[in-house]
């Protein structure tokens, strides 16, 4: 934690509430619920203990408009050491690292979204229990000073612990709507929908959820192992922009030029630094800080135009895996057929990234679902173990299906299968400030599609299977039939066992069972 | 066989019960014991399957044979529906019964227990059922006791004895006609008086030619079956020739299928082929309407009908069957299919009323011009 910036917080949130995703107390009471389960999800990671996050909603006082509810989330996560607590939660920080790395975090504001917009829809104070260390519990109500963007504690406690356990808890009210419907579901439907939904791109994680009614949903763990932690790397030189570059130079010391980009970034060391400036005709030996303006830009521009960089480092990604992610779709959907596959990674602009797909079919669950919705391709999407719910209309995984010839692969208009498709890359290409939609990046169009034809595949052979296996059985019965009344006939006729006729006929119809 | 049959009172018909034993035996319980795959075996009754029989000139089955096997699931409800219904034979033989051949579709008719379905659909399949269990037993379905609906009527100089009623076919009032009973085997003549015998393909010009009284003024006897002949018509038609050797005269409209009738009563049908020894009538006479009695009784315009797309056809096709091979009925047909012309036998009522009676038909039978 080095190097922060401090903004005017409340005129940036006044002016970007909307994109930021608190544009009314439906929506804000939703995006609530995420920012503070992804921190908590971050917490656990960190710890590298597997997550166990209980969600509790409750709604509090008479008012019936506006309603304000009690949002409270535990985890299990590493804590917080008590001198951090305060800006953790109260303070809107900017980052200054350069490095890159996959995120969940949307807007790199997370938890202090929701804090702001609880203190001024409810003027009620955040409350914060926290253990990093097993021994000592602290338990802090604070508030945000909006005007000077500082932390006002207004009581801490303090006790000890035996328990060697680790954790925050999170209470926070706000104002909200459980019940209003945003788009075709309400935002408790949602609610319930985006905890189930996370822990499909989480496997290792258990959700348990409490909502104003007291129905308690439990959405548990797949795998007990934690999924490998993303690495940070340095930018990859197709990734930068003049920007990025300018503002690294000036965070470093007088250096080469050549040793400038064989330090600071992805893919380069001093040969392949050298090599290229030779191409670009820099001189290797140049002192950064004497770059001008244009120099700058010349540089971003001959980034982008070498093609002998190999593509940036796939080891910052963090996909579910096939494995997880498929226990993981059995576990909560329980489907009759599910083929996941984890797509190697690949790159786009010099931004790493895979995709990952699932397809799963039939089962009472997935029809249900289907026959509810009147729609037979379910569809979920994830970017970076989130998942997105909004705005699927427009996002390159809808395009990618609706394109898809499903017809090849014996699935028809009413065949129920649920489609899961996660992309994960340092920078996910959104299509909108909403970071709801994936834009049409050919590169990870190709990749999806590629993915679902994968599983699509295996689902054809196991479709056809089935058909086959329904066929026979149905050829059998038809025999059965058949022969119960040959032999109700023949005894009219002939004095025999029935019994041992229907024997007998069963056994030479079924001996060349596989001619016609 | 047929002797067998036309014994006792109203025909034994023990010898079909124990035909029919011997079928399931041979072709059911014998392969199941031996754990082979049971299929009945039976001629087919196929347009590929029949000749013209040179010496007797009527349509005879081939030697060609189907098998319905129980292990191909399609053969597998024919066999089914064989076994169901000789069971409903052999039952009605038992119990002494005489079920018509709806009676046994609606006997037949049911939902196969614990499953949705249904042993029979229609009546034409367990009819034709009827017909392979003939080929199979040796026995025609009137031997068997099966009744059906006749259509088949009769008037004329002669008497009859069926069961233990005697019917005079000359006394059945004005306009009336005797229906003969199913199995015309049991009928016994008494007295013939008739010259000849005109068979009528329409009722119509039965009734009209009744109403007259030809019968009795040309010493005959007519019979119709008011279009397609069914079995007792042409087993009567048979029997009048054979017995008291009767010409026979048919008489249809001037068209493909009135033609086809005439052939139907004269060498038999391609389904029916495994009866046509007994149905079947060689001696059969067509008397017309010929294509070319339209032009030489220069019948008017206005009653001459233009051939359908469907007549046409039907000729094309008749002209390739080996028993319209002479050249008198290519060239017949011939002439139908260029001036796409046909008329019906009431058409020479514009002559004048009374023409087909008092000229046309004593005309031709004196001529002894038939088209053959």
């Amino acid at each position: 934690m080095r190097g922060f910036t401090q903004l005017s917080v409340s005129d940036w949130f006044y002016r970007n509430r909307y994109i930021a995703g608190f544009s009314n107390p439906a929506r804000s009471l939703y995006q609530s619920v995420r920012e503070l389960v992804e921190n908590s999800l971050d917490a656990c990671e960190a710890a590298g203990k597997l997550p166990y996050i209980t969600v509790d909603l409750k709604l509090v006082g008479e008012s019936k408009r506006p309603k304000v509810y009690r949002l409270t989330v535990s985890d299990n996560g590493i804590g917080i050491p008590p001198q951090y607590v305060p800006q953790a939660f109260c303070t809107v920080l900017f980052g200054s690292k350069f490095e890159l790395k996959q995120q969940r975090g949307l807007f790199g504001l997370g938890v202090k979204m929701a804090v702001l917009y609880g203190q001024i829809t409810t003027y009620k104070p955040l409350e914060v229990t926290t253990c990093y260390d097993g021994r000592n519990v602290y338990t802090f109500t604070l508030q945000m000073d909006l005007r000077s963007n500082k932390p006002v504690v207004l009581s801490v406690k303090t006790r000890k612990t035996r328990k060697h356990s680790t954790g925050t808890t999170v209470i926070l009210h706000l104002v909200g709507d459980y019940d209003r419907r945003l788009g075709s579901r309400s935002t408790g439907e949602l609610i319930q929908r985006y905890l189930k939904l996370t822990t499909i791109a989480n496997p290792h994680a258990t959700i348990v959820f409490s909502d104003p009614y007291n129905n308690v949903f439990k959405f548990e763990r797949s795998v007990d192992k934690l999924p490998p932690q993303p690495r940070e790397t340095a930018p990859h030189p197709h990734g930068v922009d003049a920007e990025l570059l300018k503002r690294m130079i000036e965070s470093s010391r007088n250096t080469p030029l050549q040793a400038f980009l064989a330090k600071n970034f992805d893919r380069v060391g001093p040969r392949k630094a050298l090599e290229f400036l030779k191409w670009a005709g820099l001189d290797p030996n140049m002192d950064i800080k004497k770059l001008t303006s244009e120099d700058i830009v010349k540089l971003v521009n001959a980034f982008k135009a070498y093609d002998k960089f190999l593509p940036p480092s796939p080891n910052v990604l963090s996909p579910i895996g096939a494995e997880e992610l498929k226990a993981a779709i059995v576990k909560l959907f329980n489907p009759e057929f599910v083929k996941t596959v984890t797509r190697p990674p690949k790159s786009y602009s010099g931004f790493p990234f895979q995709v990952e797909a699932g397809i799963a079919y039939g089962g009472p669950v997935i029809k249900g679902m289907c026959d509810e919705e009147g729609n037979y391709k379910l569809l979920f999407r994830f970017a970076n173990k989130i998942p997105l719910l909004f705005d699927e209309r427009g996002d390159v995984c809808r395009k990618v299906i609706e394109s898809f010839n499903w017809r090849q692969y014996r699935v028809d208009d009413s065949t129920p299968i649920a489609i899961f498709i996660h992309v994960c890359s340092t920078r996910i290409p959104y299509k909108t400030a909403g970071k709801e939609m994936i834009a049409d990046v050919e590169e990870i169009e190709d990749e999806i599609r590629l993915a679902l034809m994968d599983c699509a595949r295996d689902l054809r052979r196991y479709i056809y299977r089935k058909m086959k296996l329904i066929k026979e059985q149905e050829r059998l019965n038809l025999f059965k039939a058949y022969i119960t009344e040959i032999a109700d006939d023949v005894v009219r006729i002939v004095e025999e066992d029935k019994k041992k006729l229907m024997e007998l006929m069963w056994k030479v119809v079924t001996k060349r069972g596989k001619s016609k | 066989m047929a002797s067998q049959s036309r014994g006792g009172d109203r025909g034994d018909r023990s010898w079909i019960s124990e035909r029919i034993v011997q079928v399931i035996k041979k072709y059911v319980l014998a392969p199941l014991k031996a754990e082979k795959i049971p299929y009945f075996e039976l001629l087919a009754r196929t347009k590929d399957n029949v000749y013209i029989d040179e010496l007797t000139n009527i349509i005879r089955l081939g030697s060609k044979k189907i098998r319905r096997k129980l292990s191909d699931i399609d053969e597998a409800k024919t066999f089914m529906k064989t076994v169901l219904v000789a069971a409903i034979i052999y039952e009605a033989i038992k119990y002494n019964k005489y079920p018509t051949i709806r009676d046994v579709y609606y006997d037949a008719k049911h939902t196969i227990p614990g499953t949705n379905i249904d042993t029979v659909d229609t009546q034409a399949e367990s009819d034709s059922i009827i017909e392979d269990l003939e080929v199979m037993l040796g026995a025609s379905r009137e031997e068997m006791g099966l009744q059906t609906d006749v259509k088949c009527k009769v008037v004329g100089l002669m008497r009859v004895r069926s069961g233990r009623d005697i019917i005079d076919c000359s006394r059945q009032g004005e306009g009336g006609a005797y229906s003969p009973p199913t199995n015309v085997d049991r009928l016994e003549f008494l007295d013939v008086d008739a010259e000849y015998v005109l068979v009528v393909e329409k009722d119509a010009v039965f009734n009209t030619l009744n109403m007259e009284r030809y019968w009795e003024k040309n010493k005959c006897i007519l019979i119709t079956a008011g279009g397609q002949p069914d079995r007792p018509a042409r087993r009567l038609v048979r029997r009048l020739n054979e017995e008291f050797n009767l010409p026979i005269y048919v008489l249809t409209d001037a068209d493909p299928y009135g033609f086809y009738i005439y052939s139907v009563y004269r060498i038999g049908s391609i389904t029916l082929s495994h009866e046509s020894v007994r149905l079947a009538c060689p001696k059969a006479r067509f008397i017309g309407v010929a294509v070319s009695d339209i032009y030489e009784y220069n019948l008017p315009k206005n009653v001459i009908i233009k051939a359908k797309d469907a007549d046409i056809k039907r000729a094309t096709e008749l002209k390739t069957y080996p028993w319209f091979k002479s050249p008198a009925w290519q060239r017949e047909l011939d002439l139908f299919l260029q001036r796409k012309e046909k008329a019906e036998i009431e058409a020479f009522s514009s002559k004048s009323l009374g023409f087909l009676e008092e000229k046309y038909l004593p005309e031709k039978i004196r001529s002894g011009h038939f088209i053959v």
